[in-house]
């Protein structure tokens, strides 16, 4: 075997994914409680233009982002429990959301026969991104002023992640109404439901951007595997690099968040499922594990969708049955360490 | 070639190395010996610019402080005592070597050095075998082989052999020696195995508490020298030409340790 054949069994995972990826695109759009032939999918039937492609486009981005997120926090930290729910980065979202909700009353939610609708969903996601950024800074600034080590830093996130979830409970106990609560535990909810094109283009444009720099990096991450020490020596500036991949990562995480509220361990399983496959070379990692990620989103959210139709569960719930299961059973086989 | 000039460092205001001055010549093997915590280690990471120390060390007569982190990542190479396993094949290991020099992306040209790295150090069979697979002394020559793919004028390594059998400290060895002669770049290796250092070194300096005690040739290995570094009464004969180091001790005593 010669370099390019090993690197072609990698190439062909990728084509696999992508292929799985678009094959289920296909079946997810033609998946509804509305039925619709096919050649009024194709005509751009308006079901198709306002719901359930703005809904896929979201779980396909958002997957992506989150799994490209928590690639290169796991890099980073030298933890492969690190990911944006791990870190309290969501957590962080969900409280500047609650925030937001209760004490600035912009999104009163009102009821209609289908579900719930967020009058001002701007206002929140702003609160989201601040607050996600919160949980970021101060594990930041900790790693800084003490120069904790990366190990440290992802316990600094489970410790920020339960700040977070209490206050976000403090505050709900004290709100003043069940709406407003009910608004705080809906918007917590991860949901790819709700998302408009505007709100769409805006995840865009933060993947796009983060997943060049993180490509334009995956050197460097690979000699971060072998030791702080190894890369310096390589003329790599690991500091720096640290960072900014944290805030990198950290940033397009919280736009994600912010738009469609907590969806965890997509961006814990996502990277390690690639790993198992094809080793942990970030040149590959990176690309693969967005693609895996969007399958994995777009998989729960179907499922979401078909499993007690037409009531929908939030891929959230979802992706936590699935993820918890999974993540154990990498654990199990050791893949995990 | 390698010249070090007054080199101190400090560690939380305690002086690990004080006054360090030393001159390593092209097609060198330089041995930096003295017992655990003498500053050994820091020593050859002030040297990579993995930490940054007060006084002159000039690469290639140019001064250490003046070049970017990549310009001395193309002249200096270290292999550190603890290596880090990840889930890297060993190919992409090596090539690593070679992010000194890469700009974008992997050219060819990077792959044919690692390719030709992997014949000289014997590792084709290991070749797209994960690290994680790999044994303590396939692991080593892998380090090694990924410092040799920054084509470096300085080799530092550190405590080579350590947790290698006799075989593989004399393969790894035989290995350093080897390419440090032909392509005439200078070696600096720390290790406790003071019987290694005699075979394989050039030159000597013997390291305590962060201070030069002595440096030569094998020659330097004394029996006072090495009691005054390590404290331990040892003969010195000498084996075609090579001083053996032996702890010196009878039968119904135990070493004497001062």
């Amino acid at each position: 075997m010669n370099y390019h054949e090993f690197l072609k069994r990698k190439y062909r995972f990728g084509l696999f994914i992508l292929l799985s990826l678009i094959a289920f695109i296909l079946i997810s759009i033609s998946i509804g409680s509305y039925h619709l032939p096919f050649h009024e999918i194709l005509a751009g039937n308006p079901v198709i233009m306002n719901i359930r492609l703005p809904r896929i486009i979201t779980a396909i981005l958002v997957g992506a982002s989150l799994a490209v997120s928590g690639a290169v926090m796991q890099c980073v930290l030298r933890n492969y429990l690190a990911s944006p729910f791990t870190l309290g980065i969501s957590q962080g979202a969900a409280f500047g959301a609650a925030f937001a909700i209760i004490y600035l009353g912009v999104g009163i939610m009102h009821r209609t026969g289908e579900g719930i609708t967020i009058l001002n969903p701007y206002i929140i996601s702003l609160f989201a991104f601040f607050g996600s950024l919160i949980s970021v800074f101060v594990i930041l600034l900790l790693s800084k002023l003490r120069t904790l080590s990366p190990e440290s830093m992802i316990l600094a996130g489970v410790a920020m992640a339960s700040l977070f979830q209490a206050s976000t409970m403090l505050m709900q106990y004290f709100a003043e109404n069940e709406v407003l609560i009910a608004s705080v535990v809906f918007w917590t909810f991860g949901d790819v439901g709700r998302t408009v094109w505007m709100e769409i283009s805006i995840i865009f444009v933060a993947f796009v951007f983060s997943l060049i720099y993180f490509f334009y990096r995956r050197i460097d991450y690979n000699t971060l595997l072998s030791g702080d020490e190894v890369a310096l020596s390589l003329g790599v500036d690991v500091k720096r690099i640290r960072l900014e991949g944290m805030l990198v990562s950290s940033f397009l995480t919280s736009v994600c968040v912010s738009f469609t509220g907590i969806i965890g361990f997509v961006g814990l399983v996502a990277p390690h499922v690639v790993r198992i496959i094809i080793g942990g070379d970030y040149r590959f990692l990176i690309l693969i594990s967005t693609l895996v990620g969007a399958l994995l989103l777009l998989l729960a959210d179907t499922i979401g969708r078909m499993i007690i139709s037409p009531v929908v569960i939030p891929v959230g719930i979802v992706t936590a049955f699935i993820g918890a299961p999974t993540f154990i059973y990498l654990l199990m086989r050791g893949e995990v360490r | 070639m390698m010249i070090i000039e007054n080199l101190n460092f400090a560690y939380n205001s305690r002086n690990v190395l004080k006054n360090i001055t030393f001159r390593v010549d092209s097609g060198d093997m330089f041995f930096i010996l003295g017992p655990n915590g003498s500053g050994k280690t820091t020593l050859l990471k002030c040297i990579s610019g993995v930490l940054k120390s007060s006084g002159n060390v000039w690469i290639c007569g140019k001064e250490l402080r003046n070049l970017s982190r990549i310009e001395i990542a193309r002249k200096v190479a270290y292999v550190p005592q603890r290596v880090e396993i990840c889930n890297l094949s060993v190919f992409d290991a090596i090539l690593l070597g070679r992010r000194p020099y890469i700009r974008w992306g992997v050219g060819e040209e990077d792959i044919e050095i690692v390719k030709r790295i992997i014949r000289t150090f014997e590792l084709d069979e290991f070749a797209f075998r994960s690290l994680t697979e790999l044994s303590g002394g396939e692991l080593q020559k892998v380090m090694i082989a990924r410092a040799m793919a920054q084509e470096p004028n300085i080799l530092l390594l550190d405590e080579p052999t350590n947790n290698l059998d006799l075989r593989n400290q004399i393969e790894v060895m035989n290995r350093v020696r080897r390419v440090v002669k032909e392509k005439g770049i200078s070696a600096i290796i720390t290790m406790h195995d003071l019987n290694i250092a005699s075979i394989y070194a050039d030159r000597i300096v013997m390291v305590k508490d962060g201070e030069i005690v002595d440096e030569g040739g094998v020659e330097v290995l004394t029996p006072r020298s090495i009691k005054e570094v390590y404290g331990v009464d040892v003969e010195v004969s000498n084996h075609n030409g090579v001083p053996v180091i032996l702890p010196r001790f009878r039968s119904e005593e135990p070493i004497n340790i001062k």
